[in-house]
């Protein structure tokens, strides 16, 4: 992946040095450098570019790729920490980031490896379902058990992976027997 | 009487003139002093003084060294010493044997102790003794970067080898020790002579307590501490600096001036108010202008100075705030990181700490003084300046634009906490939602707890709710001990400790063992997620390297072993049990309640959800040292 923010945003989360700061009119002409400009355009963005970066750049953002529901926690997540979405803008901050940097939204710059999948009954459902937000190496990258994989798959179904209850159960069994440690 | 008082509080008049009216009133001097404290804003005058050229106040000491130091700890008002003993502060506990006004409170980890004496510290505002060996010193250390950094009068005390044979490098001398303190004490100092040691004692106290405070260090060489000497102990009075300030008096009206005539200012505040009990000072100052107030936010504070439930609180302090918007008058009460600079606002900062002050961020305008006495010295001159009826139309009209904001707020927080309510495990949302319910309105909470930055928004703190005491630079291993020392402080409050899995075992259970040998009666919660979980979303998506890349959490996963910390607790001597229904937190808390009534202190290992990235994997790097044997030993 591509590192969009290189400076120490540790510190602009741990000790609040405004970093990546951008304000609403620049977030509008589109003049705040980086930080503005990984926002892509779309309904709301400058709530999002001027919100979601007083703590930290927008590198924990756009990294990520998720539906609804799973941006719709994160944002909660962020509110409880301080950042400044009032209740009529949740809605529309979570569908900018489900739009844009929702399932299937490519990284721009960046090419995901390739990674040929051990046959069996599943994998095409691994490939079609599982590199919608991430390469499939972070899939095969780790021997997991049955449980752990029960685990993951649930969450990337909540987060958007597009799979039906048969079709997870189809998943967790490929991903166990050929993708479990010896 | 009765107008006397109304025109002290409405009319500002001078707490002489209202000590003198109420004198000629009948009142004794001290009842007089005891009317006006209560009345506030102005904190009390310094007693009469006394009278040391007829030697009042002084004793002479004649015996050990350690003798003399306890003589003056014991002058100094110190009830309380936090230790572990060596052979070579032998002398301190000698002494001790005739010292009964001190209570010894023993602890089983230097860390420990520090952190019990920076407990109580922070709770009773007087200074917390630490006394360790000086072999387990940097044990200690680690606990002493909290009270540095959060500006806590901890005085930590070792007995350092022996003058003698300093330099011979006996085994387990390393000699010289102080300067390792250098970066995180105010002072630190190496006695030289035993009848000295008083003398260095009271000087070790005066830097620790005179504001802005901090930790001090001392080392009193063993041998010194087991001669035969004689010197004076001195009372606390003779060699205390009261440190009342008043802001200049121009910069008070300009304040005032500003903070009037402003279109939309903001109030944010820090733990300076903690430090100089400034608490109901800024709430009049707040709710006599109509100002709305930011509390702090990420990292970096240790308490919450302005009550959360008081219509004008506005949430954690952002430099680009929704509400109130555009601020032009930015007046920061005692915080470091609120000096960031607000676009388009003039910045005021008031502090007790003139090396605090202005030290990151530009400032327009920086005063130094007790925040209890420049805030009631604004509120004086505000109400000067304009007329009450004037004040209220001002504070109304700002007021009601906030209340109508913390009401959209308060119903946001319980959406929030119904959508991430899933019923079945425990989340952050539930368990503040719950401990809110469960925790007594009275409650010392003290908090090491990572993930519970989440939670803390759903409980109500400051004023007349729950007190938070956390850490500022979150060096873990801290909560358990420090509620400790809390719990010494304030005896009759509920003191309840809560720590991430984490945290727990960074400082515990050693705290444990203390709590229950002196039967100290707190709730000790351990918020389990088996993880570094914050790390973790810390790691992956701040840093965002290879790690997220590969999802792959090198570091962060805490299962496999998973620690029981109530089996472990019970192996300390305190009573525990595990929660992993969100139904039954009630029912476990109201068992901790029973125990603590009883007078034991209690365990309740909570066990929460993991969240945010990577949240779900429990995939370590596996090694196994067994399986690399070739022969099996
Ligand atoms: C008040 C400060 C603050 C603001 C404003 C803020 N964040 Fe965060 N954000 C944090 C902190 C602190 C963390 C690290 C969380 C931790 O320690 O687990 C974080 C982490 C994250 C992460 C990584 C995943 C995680 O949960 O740790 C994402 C994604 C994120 N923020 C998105 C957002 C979005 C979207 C917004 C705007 C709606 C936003 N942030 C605004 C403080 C903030
Ligand atoms: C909608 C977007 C999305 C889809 C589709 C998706 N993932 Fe993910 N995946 C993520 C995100 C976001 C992360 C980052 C960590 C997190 O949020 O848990 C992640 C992380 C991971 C990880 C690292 C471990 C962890 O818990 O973070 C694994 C393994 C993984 N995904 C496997 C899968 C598999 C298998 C599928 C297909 C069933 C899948 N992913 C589909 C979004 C997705
Ligand atoms: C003494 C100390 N060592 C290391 C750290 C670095 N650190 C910060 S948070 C953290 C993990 C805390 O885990 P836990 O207490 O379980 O909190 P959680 O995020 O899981 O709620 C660590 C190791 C620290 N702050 N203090
Ligand atoms: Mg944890």
């Amino acid at each position: 992946m591509t590192r969009i923010v290189r400076a120490a945003v540790l510190a602009g989360l741990v000790f609040c040095v405004p970093m990546a700061t951008v304000t609403a009119q620049e977030a509008r002409e589109g003049k705040a450098g980086f930080a503005a400009s990984v926002f892509p355009d779309g309904p709301d963005r400058e709530l999002v570019a001027v919100n979601c970066t007083q703590c930290h750049s927008p590198q924990p953002i756009v990294q990520l790729r998720m539906n609804a529901q799973g941006w719709r926690n994160q944002v909660y997540n962020m509110i409880l920490r301080g950042a400044q979405i009032g209740p009529g803008q949740i809605e529309p901050v979570v569908t900018y980031l489900s739009t844009v940097f929702g399932p299937g939204q490519p990284f721009p710059g960046q090419t995901l490896p390739q990674v040929t999948l051990a046959a069996g009954e599943g994998s095409n459902l691994v490939e079609g379902g599982c590199q919608l937000c991430h390469g499939l190496d972070r899939v095969t990258a780790t021997p997991r058990s049955h449980d752990q994989w029960q685990l993951i798959v649930n969450r990337m179904a909540f987060v958007g992976a597009p799979l039906d209850e048969d079709q997870k159960k189809t998943v967790v069994a490929y991903l166990s027997a050929h993708y479990a440690p010896k | 009487m009765k107008d006397l008082i109304r025109q002290y509080i409405d009319a500002g008049i001078s707490r002489r003139k209202l000590m003198r009216g109420l004198s000629a009133a009948g009142f004794t001097a001290a009842a007089a002093r005891t009317v006006a404290d209560a009345l506030g804003p102005v904190p009390a005058m310094a007693a009469e003084p006394g009278n040391v050229g007829t030697g009042q106040g002084i004793r002479e000491v004649t015996g050990t060294g350690g003798m003399l130091y306890m003589q003056q700890l014991k002058s100094a008002g110190v009830e309380y010493i936090f230790f572990n003993p060596s052979t070579g502060d032998a002398p301190f506990y000698d002494a001790a044997v005739d010292v009964p006004e001190i209570q010894l409170i023993k602890g089983i980890q230097e860390g420990a102790v520090v952190a019990m004496a920076d407990g109580y510290a922070r709770l009773s505002g007087k200074v917390g003794v630490a006394q360790i060996a000086n072999v387990g010193l940097p044990n200690g250390m680690t606990q002493l970067v909290n009270s540095w950094k959060d500006r806590v009068p901890v005085l930590l005390t070792v007995a350092a080898f022996g003058t003698e044979t300093a330099g011979r490098d006996y085994p387990q001398d390393y000699d010289h020790q102080e300067p390792m303190l250098s970066p995180i004490t105010k002072y630190f100092w190496l006695a030289e002579s035993a009848s000295g040691i008083a003398d260095v004692t009271r000087r070790a106290i005066k830097f620790a307590t005179t504001p802005p405070t901090g930790p001090v260090f001392l080392s009193i060489p063993d041998d010194l501490l087991r001669q035969q000497v004689s010197a004076q102990v001195w009372d606390k009075a003779l060699f205390s600096v009261p440190m009342r300030i008043r802001p200049d008096k121009d910069d008070v009206e300009t304040v005032a001036k500003l903070l009037i005539e402003a279109k939309n200012p903001l109030i944010t505040v820090g733990d300076g108010i903690t430090l100089s009990h400034a608490e109901m000072e800024v709430v009049r100052l707040a709710e006599l202008l109509g100002i709305p107030v930011a509390g702090q936010s990420g990292l970096g504070y240790w308490s919450k100075p302005f009550p959360t439930t008081n219509p004008l609180y506005v949430g954690p302090f952002v430099p680009q705030s929704r509400f109130p918007g555009a601020v032009d008058v930015h007046f920061n009460i005692g915080d470091q990181t609120a000096e960031r600079t607000m676009r388009g606002a003039r910045t005021i900062t008031m502090r007790v700490d003139p090396i605090g002050a202005a030290h990151t961020w530009p400032v327009d305008m920086a005063m130094v003084c007790d925040i209890r006495l420049g805030v009631a010295d604004i509120i004086a001159a505000v109400q000067a300046m304009a007329t009450a009826p004037r004040l209220k139309q001002i504070a109304d009209a700002r007021a009601a634009r906030a209340r109508e904001y913390n009401a959209g707020m308060a119903k946001m927080r319980d959406t929030i906490a119904k959508d991430l309510n899933n019923a079945g495990s425990i989340t952050m949302e539930r368990l503040g939602v719950e401990l809110e319910t469960a925790m007594e309105k009275d409650t010392i909470y003290v908090s090491d707890c990572d993930s519970g930055r989440t939670m803390d928004p759903f409980m109500a703190w400051g004023g007349a709710d729950k007190t938070y005491i956390s850490t500022g630079p979150s060096i873990l291993g801290w909560a358990q001990a420090a509620s400790t020392g809390a719990k010494l402080a304030r005896p009759n409050m509920p003191v309840v400790s809560a720590t991430g899995d984490g945290s727990a075992l960074f400082g515990g259970p050693q705290p444990l063992w203390s709590q229950a040998r002196y039967a100290a009666p707190i709730t000790n919660i351990v918020v389990n997620n088996r993880s570094y979980n914050n790390e973790r979303n810390r790691i992956w998506s701040i840093i965002a390297g290879e790690q997220f890349r590969a999802g792959k959490d090198m570091t962060c996963y805490n299962g496999s072993p998973d620690v029981d910390f109530a089996k472990s607790a019970q192996a300390f001597g305190v009573e525990g049990e595990t929660v992993s229904d969100p139904a039954k937190i009630q029912e476990s808390m109201k068992r901790a309640k029973r125990a603590n009534i009883e007078g034991r202190p209690y365990l309740l290992d909570i066990l929460v959800d993991r969240e945010g990235v990577g949240a779900m994997s429990e995939w370590h790097p596996p090694y196994s040292v067994a399986a690399q044997r070739t022969r099996k030993v």
